[in-house]
């Protein structure tokens, strides 16, 4: 019997997901060895929220229309490569993409057919859509599970950086996450690759390129 | 208001070179056979709220178009009425766009939207600098958005909106500094300078995030990937046209 989508959904966020996001700060790391004060992580997660964040997301609901079409995913990794200008950011997020589909393609095998003549780690958003698409996942949700686990994934690292209060921490996720509820439905229907949000942070980027170089670091990016 | 036009063609013994006047006026500064170099002033006072500029750039295939921005320009405080920033440029086969525009001040209270447009045939290339600054001195800045898209026959190389409110800073994404200077290339891989970004597709994004335009570096960029865009530009160039249209032997 196949298990609801919902909990696929749950399975997918969760942080002990064997798929190598534990080694992701969602920009974090970058931001605070560049001398980001802590106090300004919120205020960097809600915008992380709706820049980069929302750009994966855009891309994670195409690529989930794609693979229930069976149309082609070359034009959204291009699209979406487009709109990320930072190599080291395009590199994290094939990191997690072949962890990911690593997973993936031993649960739900027509995964791997549908990101089809992309190499072994797409973008981490051309997974997930993928993968919703095959368990069932509506676009509403894939949104919310993209920008999530960005969330997520920055807090855990943040307490790791920065140790304090764990509930401030989760205070934070469910802030940012709720930051971008006006704008869930407009990215979950969109359905052409110029559609795909686009909103960069030109901060952020110049601070994940010096931290790919560095050799002071925990985390991956 | 009527749109800026500037097309470059190759032609003998000089270039074709159409310029319209529209809110900016462009001026030939020179011209060969296969280069038009053009400067581009403000027709009039620019930019209050409400007003609509387009600029149209047509760069023909193997030529290449300097623009350069005589002055800087200000948007001043719009009580409430954007105005628009439209330029469409495209670029031919084998052409080369030098656009060095000089900085946008979104001073307190305006509201901008700019949309750039660049479409590269096959072989085309761009470098293109953009300046934007918040506010003159002493003020928080306006608001800005601009949607940047470059693409070629392929698709998409660099796709870009930047929503600026000088009033509501994000971290991340300019802080608390009020200038982010730019040079963009496209159509070829430059030279990699410290902290720029390498595109997926070829192409580099070098920028400066700061207090003060002075601070920037990136002259220096945009003079050596001009540079490169050009060099490389004119060592893969077809022959020299003549009058019957027909290729020198070489």
């Amino acid at each position: 019997m196949q298990p609801s989508s919902h909990t696929i959904s749950l399975l997918l966020a969760d942080a002990r997901l064997p798929s190598g996001g534990h080694a992701q700060s969602s920009g974090v790391e970058p931001a605070l060895l560049a001398g980001m004060p802590v106090a300004d992580v919120p205020a960097f997660l809600r915008a992380r929220a709706r820049t980069t964040a929302t750009v994966d997301a855009g891309t994670a609901v195409l690529a989930r229309h794609a693979a229930l079409d069976c149309i082609p995913v070359a034009p959204i990794e291009r699209a979406w490569a487009a709109r990320t200008p930072s190599r080291a950011i395009r590199d994290a997020s094939k990191d997690l993409g072949r962890g990911l589909l690593r997973l993936a393609g031993r649960i739900w095998p027509e995964v791997r057919a549908s990101l089809d003549g992309l190499d072994e780690s797409p973008p981490r958003p051309l997974v997930l859509g993928a993968i919703a698409a095959h368990t069932g996942i509506d676009a509403e949700s894939l949104v919310r599970l993209t920008v999530y686990d960005d969330m997520a994934c920055a807090v855990a690292a943040l307490l790791k950086l920065e140790p304090g209060d764990p509930a401030q921490g989760v205070a934070m996720v469910l802030d940012a996450c709720s930051s971008i509820e006006p704008h869930v439905a407009a990215v979950s229907s969109i359905t052409s690759t110029h559609q795909i949000p686009a909103a960069s942070a030109p901060l952020s980027e110049a601070w994940s390129q010096a931290h790919a170089l560095t050799t002071r670091r925990l985390f991956r990016a | 208001m009527t749109t800026t036009r500037i097309a470059v063609r190759a032609g003998h013994p000089r270039a074709q070179v159409d310029l319209v006047v529209g809110a900016l006026a462009p001026r030939l500064v020179g011209r060969t056979s296969r280069t038009a170099h053009v400067a581009l002033t403000a027709a009039g006072m620019l930019l209050l709220g409400g007003d609509r500029v387009e600029v149209e750039v047509d760069v023909g295939p193997d030529c290449t178009l300097e623009l350069e921005d005589v002055g800087g320009m200000v948007a001043y405080r719009a009580l409430g009425s954007t105005s628009q920033l439209t330029l469409a440029a495209r670029v031919g086969s084998g052409g080369t766009l030098l656009w060095r525009a000089l900085p946008l001040v979104v001073a307190e209270g305006a509201l901008v939207d700019r949309r750039t447009r660049i479409d590269l045939d096959r072989g085309g290339r761009a470098v293109i600098r953009e300046t934007v600054v918040l506010g003159r001195q002493g003020e928080a800045g306006g608001s800005l958005t601009s949607h940047l898209s470059i693409a070629d026959p392929d698709g998409p190389v660099l796709t870009e909106d930047l929503d600026l409110d000088g009033s509501s800073p994000e971290p991340g994404v300019l802080g608390s500094e009020r200038v982010l200077d730019a040079v963009i290339a496209i159509g070829f891989r430059p030279d990699p300078e410290p902290g720029s970004l390498e595109l997926d597709q070829p192409g580099a994004v070098a920028r400066h995030v700061g207090r003060h335009t002075h601070e920037s570096s990136l002259d220096r960029v945009w003079a050596s990937w001009a540079e490169q865009a050009t060099s490389t530009a004119a060592s893969r160039a077809a022959p020299e046209p003549t009058p019957a249209g027909v290729p020198h032997p070489r």
